[in-house]
């Protein structure tokens, strides 16, 4: 049993925290992403020396979360959507919520293959 | 087969206590023993300090829901051969604590009194006498009038437990009873007061309200289908 602020974490509640820390992830990578890209107003070198920072494994598996969050994010904000415009959804939160986190792992395995791949022993 | 039981209660006496703390009871119980069948053995024979509110002590009266073991639960409706051998027992969430268990209800009943929680029409009925409605229209809100009132619902919810200004499920779902109910004629004003930013945008869906309600109450189809009103009815 896994306590979040001393009451019982349920999966509903994960999923929302989730998309909070999601949403917060990507919103900080945009950031990031914006003051990576403006190097290229200083220069193709400069822009090309930023660009190795993102040529190896630690920052790889960076991307593969980032994508994580991006998928679930997407997905989660569907079902948020889809349960305001139809609230007899909501009956079915649990197995929506559920079918939110599968869908996200799976999607993930595929993903995490294709954009590691260099590093992979047969890549 | 009677077995003990652990029982852990939060206690707090603000007159003598500066933090609330945990106190330790050893009970002897049957696993068909409820939760609040323990409370009554502590305070009968071990501490008459103690404090909580109870009253029909069978789920209808919704005077003690309380947090055990990690979830908000009628301590009258909860087992011991569900609930374990080691059981904590805390006062609801987000609301004063008067001293244990006990917790103010004041602002809580302030927020269901908000949304006019009762019948509006000036007008006669048809006949003179009664106020007819079809069958379908009476289903609509068939589950939300069977709210207690126990307040498990607000008190587990993450939105009201960092902020007590949120109105709170429990003020929604009764809100909602009336809002679609096609004899009432007080919906407009509901729903804006609904619609106030300490309202019914506030709900985040974590549906934590749904899986502590005693009454198994789909409050958030409720909730959700109150701000669909508030579309409809073209409220800002
Ligand atoms: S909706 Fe359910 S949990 Fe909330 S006050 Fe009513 S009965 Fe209690
Ligand atoms: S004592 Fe009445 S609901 Fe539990």
């Amino acid at each position: 049993m896994i306590n979040l602020f001393g009451y019982r974490l349920s999966w509903a509640q994960l999923a929302w925290f989730g998309h909070r820390a999601s949403g917060l992830g990507v919103l900080l990578f945009l950031f990031l992403h914006i003051v990576e890209t403006s190097t290229v107003l200083l220069g193709p070198e400069v822009y090309d020396f930023t660009q190795t920072f993102y040529q190896n494994l630690p920052a790889k598996l960076g991307e593969v979360m980032l994508m994580a969050a991006l998928v679930y994010h997407s997905l989660n904000g569907l079902r948020v959507i889809a349960m305001d415009f139809w609230p007899s959804l909501t009956v079915y939160y649990r197995p929506l919520t559920y079918g939110v986190i599968g869908a996200t792992v799976v999607a993930m395995i595929p993903l995490g293959i294709i954009m590691t791949r260099g590093y992979l022993p047969w890549g | 087969m009677p077995m003990d039981v652990q029982l852990r209660i939060r206690r707090y006496n603000p007159e003598a206590d500066d933090e609330p703390h945990w106190e330790e009871y050893e009970v002897e119980a049957e696993p068909t023993d409820r939760v609040l069948d323990l409370l009554h053995q502590v305070k009968w024979y071990q501490d008459g300090t103690l404090t909580f509110r109870r009253s029909c002590a069978h789920g209808v009266c919704g005077s003690d829901a309380m947090l055990i073991n990690g979830r908000n639960r009628l301590a009258c409706e909860y087992l011991v051969k569900d609930a374990g051998t080691s059981i904590t027992v805390e006062a609801i969430r987000g609301m004063a604590v008067v001293k244990d268990l006990l917790v103010d209800m004041e602002p809580f009943w302030e927020s269901y009194k908000a949304v006019k929680p009762y019948l509006v029409n000036d007008e006669l009925p048809a006949d003179g006498k009664e106020r007819r409605q079809s069958q379908a229209d009476r289903e609509r809100y068939e589950d939300t009038s069977r709210c207690i009132l126990c307040a498990a619902c607000t008190t587990s919810c993450p939105v009201f437990w960092s902020d007590q200004s949120y109105v709170g499920p429990a003020a929604i779902v009764n809100a909602h009873r009336f809002i679609v109910d096609s004899r009432d004629q007080a919906k407009e004003e509901r729903l804006e007061i609904m619609a106030d930013p300490d309202g019914v945008w506030r709900c985040r869906t974590t549906f934590n309200c749904v899986e502590a309600c005693p009454r198994d109450i789909k409050i958030t189809r409720a909730i959700l289908e109150v701000t669909s009103e508030i579309g409809k009815a073209g409220i800002r």
